[in-house]
């Protein structure tokens, strides 16, 4: 959607030509509104369950594998593979559920998916750079978004190159805000951090960072179960390598359920299978829940657990489940709480176990299994969270100094998500208790490969957790690899996370594009 | 998607990869718009499923027009329903008519990202808001946000002129460049 500035000057002078006197106006202009454009965090989980709860599955293989045929055979001969790979997988699905779910083939022939945990070291620095942001062009562009809005939820200590700003870099500007120039929206609240924990004691040199093999060989296993099957139309042997990307299998009962497995990424989720379901649900028109109906936590605990037991479900690689409360966040902060109505469905966190660690992801939410309950009917509704459970490790060089890990904590984390204004009003103190050290999920985006890595981090809980308004963070994340910890973008030793330069396009500031090199200078009059 | 026509046809007779298409079509924009809109993940993605549980509900009886066009005018009536129960409030349409001290949640990165621009936003008409959305963060074109609006090109134009004369004053650029994207 985005458009560049050269084209949307262009559009703007063929109807005023008059504009052009007027460039740097608008330039300001148009990047205040691109700017301005929030991220909408769309979920592509979220996507996809709406899409069976609504509909029921359509099999993106079934689905899939007729657009393909019937849309690309006619463009070029390898469509042909494509389109008869993909048909394999329609015939074969079945084939595949009965040749692993019904116990219908000799115990040796059994494939191991990966679901039981192994890691495997590798040599010392195997994952590459974990510096923030890397170095690759990926990771700079997307940092550039973030910088130009001065969003600092995520990632300041990114160390993206100037240049890649959006605005370019270019001769002369200095595309830097300094702290006094960001303006704090007058209604946030403003919070600072003050660890009040025991003495920390860093020993380690260097700890294990692992990495998921997500892929793992999972889609040729199952593609080597095809070649056993004769179909008629086709000699399947004839098709050479073939990898099976996703399959989605149901239960053809009633209140029965589907699954999907991702095999590139080595993933599995369960749920309903709508159709098998008595109607789909209509929102709008349901009964509005309140807090009477959810059960208690051994209730839904109860149930889970009976759900895992039944379909097999190994449990011995997470700890004890716990029931997710951050919806309770907004309840408690709403002045009129009868307007709040209590959420049609509760999850149950089976906690991912890592080499003895708990796992967290960047804002000190748990990761592990979810089993999500329909707090209606008191069925399980969905899981998530399913994974392959094979890991390399790696050893990387850690941070040791103590009073930079707990100055690190103070200025937010690895998040860093609230920026603080000192002209602003008085600002909440957030208490730090005594760290633990976990694993942090960190996703790595480099030559088109999102790899997803754990790194061992503190967790530093927050002790007065602000109840009147949501607080999006839970914990705050210092990640203990020196790599990450040392990346900021000012380059300075302080080992603090710091802002991504935000261009000023307000008084002060003036925004000049080189159309010629597609560059722009934000020169900023101190 | 194959046939734009003759997909809405099957979905509309009830048939469920037809719906599917359509879905996978529209998803990303109603929930973006959805999103622009409320500023919450959450939110967006409770009424992205009330859109579209109520667009496959009543699917049959869509008959004629643009497909989009509908999707969007259920998204926005979704929005406004939302607000107008939360909040008790007739005259409140999206998050961007809501005060600054409000106690609707908000993603926090969001709110700092508009900020700069929610000033001139809240001083126009509900509907000029959505165009403007819709043609510079959706980057949709002017013969798409017609057919949203069910307003022909011409007449959105003089809506806008009709914006521009009203908020020149006050910030004459940034009203004059959000009308020119709309030319």
């Amino acid at each position: 959607m985005e458009k560049n500035i050269k084209q949307i000057l262009k559009d703007l002078y063929q109807i005023d030509p008059t504009l052009k006197t007027k460039e740097q106006d608008l330039i300001k202009i148009i990047n205040k509104f691109l700017s301005s454009r929030p991220d909408t965090k769309l979920d592509n989980v979220f996507v996809k369950k709406l899409k069976q709860e609504i509909l029921g599955e359509f099999s993106s293989v079934r689905y899939s594998v007729w657009d393909n045929i019937l849309n690309t055979m006619s463009y070029n001969k390898f469509s042909y593979i494509r389109g008869g790979a993909l048909l394999l997988l329609i015939v074969a699905a079945p084939l595949v559920y009965f040749l692993i779910f019904s116990n219908k083939i000799p115990s040796s022939d059994i494939i191991d998916f990966g679901f039981e945990q192994k890691i495997s070291n590798t040599k010392n620095n195997a994952f590459g750079t974990l510096a923030l942001g890397g170095t690759n062009k990926e990771s700079a562009d997307s940092v550039v978004t973030r910088s130009q809005t001065g969003d600092g939820s995520q990632e300041f200590a990114v160390s993206a190159p100037i240049q890649a700003m959006g605005l370019g870099g270019g001769g002369g500007g200095i595309p830097v805000a300094t702290e006094s120039m960001m303006i704090a929206p007058e209604y946030m609240d403003n919070y600072t951090y003050k660890y009040i924990g025991d003495t920390l004691e860093l020993k380690d040199e260097s700890l294990k960072v692992l990495k998921r093999n997500k892929d793992d060989g999972m889609g040729k296993r199952l593609a080597s179960l095809f070649g056993r099957a004769n179909f008629g139309l086709f000699d399947i042997s004839k098709f050479n390598n073939l990898d099976v990307n996703n399959i989605s299998l149901s239960e053809d009962v009633e209140k029965g359920y589907m699954m999907y497995i991702n095999s590139k990424e080595g993933m599995v989720s369960i749920s309903r299978n709508w159709d098998k379901w008595p109607q789909v649900r209509t929102f709008a028109l349901e009964r509005q829940l309140t807090i009477n109906d959810i059960p208690k936590d051994d209730v839904l605990i109860s149930i889970t657990d009976k759900f895992l037991d039944k379909y097999g479900i190994n449990k011995s690689i997470y700890g004890a489940p716990e029931v997710d409360k951050s919806w309770n966040v907004y309840y408690a902060s709403a002045e009129d709480k009868s307007m709040i109505s209590a959420p049609g469905q509760i999850g149950v966190i089976y906690p991912l176990l890592l080499d003895g660690k708990e796992v967290y992801e960047q804002y000190g939410t748990r990761v592990g299994l979810n089993v999500f309950v329909d707090i209606k009917e008191n069925i399980v509704l969905s899981i998530d969270g399913l994974w392959t459970q094979n890991y390399s490790s790696s050893n990387y060089d850690t941070v040791t100094d103590v009073g930079k890990v707990v100055n690190f904590a103070e200025q937010g984390g690895i998040n860093n998500r609230v920026y603080y204004s000192p002209d602003s009003k008085q600002p909440t103190v957030l208490n730090l208790d005594t760290p633990k050290v976990v694993y942090m999920r960190y996703y790595k985006y480099e030559n088109n490969i999102n790899e997803e890595l754990f790194i061992p981090a503190l967790m530093f809980t927050i002790e007065n957790m602000p109840q009147s308004r949501y607080y999006g963070q839970r914990a705050i994340m210092v990640p203990l690899i020196k790599d990450m910890f040392d990346t900021n973008t000012l380059g300075d030793d302080t080992g603090l996370p710091k802002p991504v330069p935000m261009p000023l396009i307000e008084g002060g500031s003036q925004a000049i594009q080189d159309f010629d090199t597609g560059t722009t200078n934000v020169e900023v009059s101190l | 998607m194959d046939n734009l026509e003759g997909v809405v046809a099957r979905a509309t007779q009830g048939d469920k990869e037809a719906f599917a298409k359509l879905y996978d079509e529209y998803i990303k924009k109603i929930y973006n718009f959805i999103y622009y809109k409320t500023h919450h993940k959450e939110t967006a993605e409770d009424l992205t499923s009330i859109t579209f549980t109520k667009a496959w509900k009543n699917i049959e009886s869509f008959n004629k027009g643009s497909i989009q066009a509908w999707l969007y005018t259920i998204a926005r009536n979704t929005v406004i329903d939302h607000y107008r129960t939360v909040k008790q409030d007739k005259n409140i349409d999206d998050v961007w008519d809501l005060s600054s001290n409000t106690d609707i949640a908000m993603d926090a990165d969001t709110v700092l990202k508009v900020e700069d621009v929610k000033k001139y936003l809240q001083d126009i008409a509900p509907i000029q808001r959505d165009i403007v959305i819709m043609r510079v963060w959706q980057d949709l074109s002017y013969k798409e946000i017609a057919e949203i609006t069910g307003k022909s090109e011409a007449n959105c134009k003089v809506i806008y002129s009709r914006a521009i004369s009203k908020l020149k004053l006050k910030m004459p650029i940034v009203v004059f460049i959000a009308f020119l994207f709309l030319k």
